[in-house]
C-alpha cells in the first residue's frame, strides 16, 4: 500500500512539473543539473555534446512523459532517458567512423609504471585518455565502468552480442590504461 | 593497473557539474512550447483516457515477475477492442484526426465562442452582445482576452474559458486600442497590448490575477505592437520616429529599451510577429514603397537579415514552435489576395502550400498552420493545414471569425503569436 502510494505521488510529481510554467521551470532548474552530470563524464568532459544530449532528453522526456509510471523518482527516469540517447549517440559516432574508415593511430606509450595517487584527482587527463579511446569503446566503459551495469544490458544498449561487448570491453579498459599511463608520461 | 582500478579511475569523472546558465535559458524556451503543447494535450479527452487508462493498469496490476505478461495480455485485449469499435464506428462516421491544441477562441458577432477544431462546434464563453473584439487566448487555453468599445475609451476584458464572469483589466488607465494583438506572457499571466493612453502610444502590460495594468514604455516613444519573448524577460515592439519605423526590445521591467533591427535599407518595420524559440530571432516584415520583405533581427548583435527574395511581395511571417520553418505570405501576381508559403527558419526552400490564403499563426504542436482559406472556385473558411502542404481542412465556414474580406483580421485566437 505504502509502494502504491509512492507510485501515485511520483507520477502525481511529473503532473504538477508539467502543470504550468512555472512549475516546469522550477522542475527543471532543479533536474537539469543532475543529468547534465551524469551525461558529462560519460561523454568524455565535452560540455557542447552534454549540452546537446541533456536538451534531447528533456525533449524526449516531456514527449515521452505517459511512459513514467512512478516506480522511480523523475531524475532516476530522465537519467534512463540520457542513457539511451547517449547509446544512440555512440552507435551514430562509430556508424560515421567505421564508414569513413577513418582509423585513428594513437601514439601510446606502452612504458609506464601504476597510476600514482596524485594522478588519480587529474580529471583532465582521465578525460582526455578517455576521449582518445574510438567510440564503440568509450560507449562500453561509459556504461560498465559508469553506470555499472552488466554485460548483458551493455549488449542490449549498444546492439551488439555479450560475447563482442565483452570483447570490446576488455580492449576498452586495455586502451584506456594504455591512453591513461601515456597522459601520465606526458605530465 | 586492475580492471577495477580502470573503473575507479574513470570514476573520478563523475562529479556533480552545473551547466552553462546561457545553455540553461536556451533549452527552457525550446521546452516551454512543448511542455505547453503536452498541457494542452493531456487536458483533451485522448490525453485523460490515455492518463486515466495507465492508472487503471497500474492500481489493477501488483508488480511481480508475471508483470508484463499481464500487461502485454491487458494492452492485447485493449488493442482487439479498440479494432472492433473503430470496425464499428468506421463504416458510420468520416474519421478526422485530432487537434490537441486546445480550443480556438473565435467572436462571431461579437460573442466569444470557444471553438473545436476537430469538428468545428463551438460553444458560448461570454454572453451575445459582449461586444468582444481584436479576440487573443492564453498559451495555457485557461484564458480569452478581448476589447470592448465603449464611448469613453476602450475595455481591455479577461475571461476564462470555462464561462467565467468576464473581468476588466486595467481599470485605473482610460485607453484606447491601437490596431495590435495582445500578447500574452509565456506564463499566461500577463497581456501586453498597444494602447493610447493621452494622445501617446504605449505599450500596456495588464495583469491577469490583479487585475492592475502599467505603462511598460516611455512617454515620447510611439510604441506599437507588443511581443512577449519566450523567456517572458522582454518585449519586442515596433517604435515610429518621425521618418521610420524600428524593431525595439524592452525589458519587462522597463530597463534595456534598444533598436534590433540595424540598418534595414530603408524599410520600415511593420510590428514583431514571433520569436524563436530560442530567443535568439525575431521575425518581422517591413514595407517600401509598396512592396514588402520578411527579415529575421538577431537580438543580441542589433542586425538583421532578408529572408525573402526582391521579386516577392512578402509579409507575415510565422516561425513554427520548434523554430525550424516560417510560414508567411506572399502578394499574388495578380494581386488577388495572398498565398501562403512556408520556408526553413533561415529562408531557404521556400515553397508555396496553399493559394488564396492569410497566415493566422501556428498551433502549439506545431503540426498545423491556421489559415484564412478563400478558393475562388469553392467556398473556403477557417482552415487548418499541415507545413508540408497536406492535410487542409476547413474547421469553420467565412464569417464564423473570419471575414471573407481577407484585408479585414480574423477573430481568432490560438494561443500562438498571430501575425
Amino acid at each position: 500500500m505504502t509502494a502504491r502510494t509512492t507510485v501515485g505521488a511520483r507520477v502525481d510529481e511529473l503532473q504538477v512539473a508539467l502543470a504550468n510554467d512555472a512549475a516546469f521551470e522550477s522542475w527543471y532548474r532543479r533536474t537539469l543539473p543532475r543529468v547534465y552530470s551524469y551525461l558529462l563524464p560519460r561523454c568524455a568532459n565535452d560540455a557542447a555534446l552534454a549540452e546537446e544530449l541533456s536538451q534531447q532528453t528533456f525533449i524526449a522526456a516531456v514527449e515521452r512523459r505517459s511512459s513514467y509510471d512512478g516506480r522511480s523518482d523523475t531524475v532516476t527516469w530522465l537519467c534512463g532517458i540520457a542513457r539511451h540517447k547517449l547509446a544512440d549517440h555512440f552507435r551514430v559516432r562509430e556508424r560515421e567512423e567505421r564508414r569513413r574508415m577513418r582509423l585513428q593511430v594513437r601514439q601510446i606509450r606502452l612504458e609506464g609504471g601504476e597510476v600514482n595517487s596524485p594522478g588519480l584527482d587529474d580529471r583532465a587527463a582521465i578525460a582526455e585518455a578517455f576521449g582518445s579511446l574510438p567510440t564503440a569503446q568509450r560507449a562500453v566503459l561509459a556504461f560498465v565502468a559508469f553506470d555499472d551495469l552488466p554485460v548483458a544490458e551493455v549488449a542490449r544498449l549498444l546492439g551488439r552480442s555479450p560475447g563482442a561487448t565483452q570483447s570490446l570491453l576488455h580492449r576498452a579498459r586495455d586502451g584506456f590504461r594504455r591512453a591513461y599511463r601515456g597522459e601520465q608520461a606526458d605530465d | 593497473m586492475t580492471d577495477e582500478r580502470v573503473d575507479a579511475v574513470l570514476h573520478r569523472l563523475d562529479v556533480g557539474s552545473n551547466p552553462d546558465p546561457a545553455f540553461v535559458s536556451a533549452t527552457l524556451a525550446i521546452l516551454r512550447p512543448r511542455v505547453r503543447a503536452a498541457r494542452i494535450q493531456d487536458l483533451s479527452r485522448v490525453g485523460r483516457f490515455r492518463r486515466d487508462l495507465r492508472i487503471v493498469v497500474d492500481r489493477s496490476v501488483k508488480p511481480s515477475v508475471s508483470r508484463p505478461i499481464i500487461v502485454l495480455g491487458a494492452i492485447a485485449l485493449l488493442l482487439l477492442a479498440m479494432v472492433a469499435a473503430a470496425v464499428l464506428i468506421g463504416g458510420a462516421v468520416k474519421r478526422t484526426i485530432p487537434i490537441h491544441n486546445g480550443p480556438l477562441v473565435v467572436s462571431i458577432g461579437g460573442e466569444l465562442r470557444a471553438m473545436d477544431t476537430a469538428d468545428g462546434t463551438s460553444r458560448p464563453i461570454t454572453l451575445p452582445g459582449a461586444q468582444a473584439e481584436h479576440v487573443s487566448r492564453s498559451p495555457d487555453g485557461q484564458l480569452a482576452a478581448y476589447w470592448r468599445s465603449t464611448a469613453d475609451g476602450d475595455q481591455l476584458m479577461v475571461v476564462g474559458l470555462d464561462a467565467q464572469t468576464p473581468r476588466r483589466l486595467a481599470v485605473e488607465q482610460t485607453i484606447w486600442w491601437n490596431g495590435c494583438t495582445d500578447s500574452w506572457s509565456p506564463d499566461s499571466r500577463y497581456l501586453a497590448a498597444a494602447v493610447i493612453v493621452d494622445g501617446e502610444r504605449r505599450i500596456l502590460v495588464a495583469d491577469t490575477i490583479t487585475g492592475s495594468g502599467s505603462l511598460l514604455t516611455p512617454g515620447g516613444t510611439l510604441a506599437h505592437c507588443p511581443l512577449y519573448s519566450p523567456d517572458g524577460r522582454w518585449i519586442a515592439f515596433t517604435e515610429e520616429t518621425g521618418s521610420s519605423r524600428t524593431l525595439d526590445i524592452i525589458g519587462v521591467d522597463g530597463t534595456g529599451m534598444r533598436v534590433i533591427s540595424g540598418d534595414l535599407g530603408g524599410f520600415d518595420v511593420s510590428g514583431p510577429d514571433t520569436w524563436s524559440p530560442d530567443g535568439k530571432w525575431i521575425y518581422f516584415d517591413a514595407q517600401r514603397s509598396g512592396t514588402g520583405r520578411i527579415f529575421r533581427a538577431d537580438v543580441g548583435r542589433g542586425t538583421s537579415f532578408q529572408l525573402t527574395t526582391d521579386t516577392q511581395f512578402a509579409v507575415a511571417p510565422a516561425s513554427s514552435p520548434d523554430g525550424t520553418v516560417i510560414a508567411f505570405l506572399v502578394v499574388r501576381a495578380d494581386a488577388a489576395g495572398f498565398d501562403l508559403y512556408v520556408a526553413d527558419s533561415d529562408g531557404s526552400h521556400a515553397r508555396r502550400i496553399l493559394e488564396h490564403a492569410v497566415n493566422d499563426g501556428w498551433s502549439a504542436d506545431g503540426r498545423y498552420i491556421l489559415t484564412r482559406w478563400t478558393p475562388t472556385d469553392q467556398s473556403g473558411g477557417l482552415a487548418v493545414i499541415s507545413p508540408d502542404g497536406a492535410g487542409l481542412r476547413v474547421v469553420a465556414p467565412l464569417d464564423q471569425g473570419c471575414p471573407a474580406d481577407t484585408t479585414q483580421p480574423c477573430e481568432v485566437g490560438w494561443g500562438q503569436p498571430r501575425p
